[in-house]
């Protein structure tokens, strides 16, 4: 006499070989992902124990000395910084700025050999004088 | 071969912490059920195959979801489960495994060694099993594969815990009818 599970087992026991070939095969993929994780981080630990032992490790005074120095640069650099509303509003444009801009603008632009584009002519300044007493020359033209 | 399945000290544990050994423990231990499992609702051995196949690479993947170590066959069995539901689906076929209506049953008989079979009767056993709806083949497969309590195949065939009574009712005295009729 059997039970259910016995028989059903018996039943595909033919079919364990492939099972097995399966499971070596899943078994096998996760061995090398786990090897590959392991070898990455072996890596990058027997580089820093390197560096770490040839380069830092036999001279200590000087890297000390070069880390002092970093450190009083970057004081430096903090305690010089200007922080006034003066220099906050630098970045405004005064008109004097901007007029050398335009030059230094055309400038290139002729030497790159660009088209020069029309100079527009700066409004006519209206005089504020009553119709009755301006010049009928200028007028007519 | 074991009567009824063994489920106590399995690695999930060293499993979950990485340890192939303890994959490759896992594995030995549930590839034939679970393929017996799959083969019968299936009925195709190399989709079968591909079943197990994917099950095992998802397990792997999804462990860190499982939350009681104790359920890891369930929880194995209900990814293969879904796996052979997505097949049906793909194939075009209505859900073979909908959910029936549960009705007021007595108390299942969770012993799946109460029904012994004879030797001259092993083939027609399997023949009446085929006979089933999936539904009940599903639900009684579960049952006498892993012995797996009613909530562990609820919770395989995503159905409630009255449904799954009805089928392994239904389905018990489907297969005795079966084997009584062909062994007469």
């Amino acid at each position: 006499m059997k039970t259910p599970r016995e028989i059903l087992l018996a039943r595909h026991k033919a079919t364990e070989d492939k099972l097995d070939e399966i499971r070596r095969t899943l078994i096998s993929e996760l061995n090398n992902e786990g090897t590959k994780e392991q070898s990455f981080v072996t890596l990058f630990l027997c580089c820093s124990q390197n560096l770490w032992r040839e380069l830092i490790l036999p001279r200590p005074r000087a890297w000390a000395g070069v880390a002092a120095l970093w450190i009083l640069i970057f004081t430096l650099k903090l305690s010089t910084q200007d922080t006034s509303p003066v220099a906050a509003n630098k970045t405004a444009w005064s008109p004097e700025e901007f007029a050398e801009l335009k030059q230094q603008k055309a400038f290139f632009g002729e030497l790159a050999g660009l088209p020069q584009l029309p100079k527009v002519r700066p409004p006519k300044a209206i005089s504020p004088r009553p119709r009755s007493a301006r010049n009928p020359e200028s007028s007519r033209a | 071969m074991l009567a009824v399945a063994e489920r106590k000290q399995l690695p999930v544990a060293a499993a979950r912490a990485g340890s192939s050994d303890a994959w490759d423990a896992l594995f030995q231990r549930y590839q034939l059920p679970l393929y017996a499992y799959v083969f019968e609702l299936i009925r195709s051995e190399q989709a079968a195959l591909d079943v197990v196949q994917e099950s095992f690479i998802k397990a792997t993947r999804h462990l860190a979801s499982l939350r009681d170590d104790d359920r890891f066959g369930s929880w194995l069995f209900s990814i293969a489960h879904q796996k052979c539901v997505d097949r049906w689906r793909k194939s075009g076929r209505e859900e073979p495994l909908e959910p029936e209506v549960a009705e007021a049953l007595p108390d299942f008989d969770s012993d799946p060694s109460e029904l012994l079979i004879r030797r001259e009767q092993e083939e027609v056993f399997m023949n009446s099993i085929e006979q089933l709806p999936l539904p009940q083949r599903s639900a009684l497969l579960l049952h006498f594969v892993e012995d797996f309590s009613l909530e562990d195949i609820a919770r395989i065939t995503g159905t409630s815990l009255g449904t799954v009574k009805s089928r392994l009712h239904y389905g018990k005295k489907a297969l005795r009818t079966l084997l009584e009729e062909q062994n007469e």
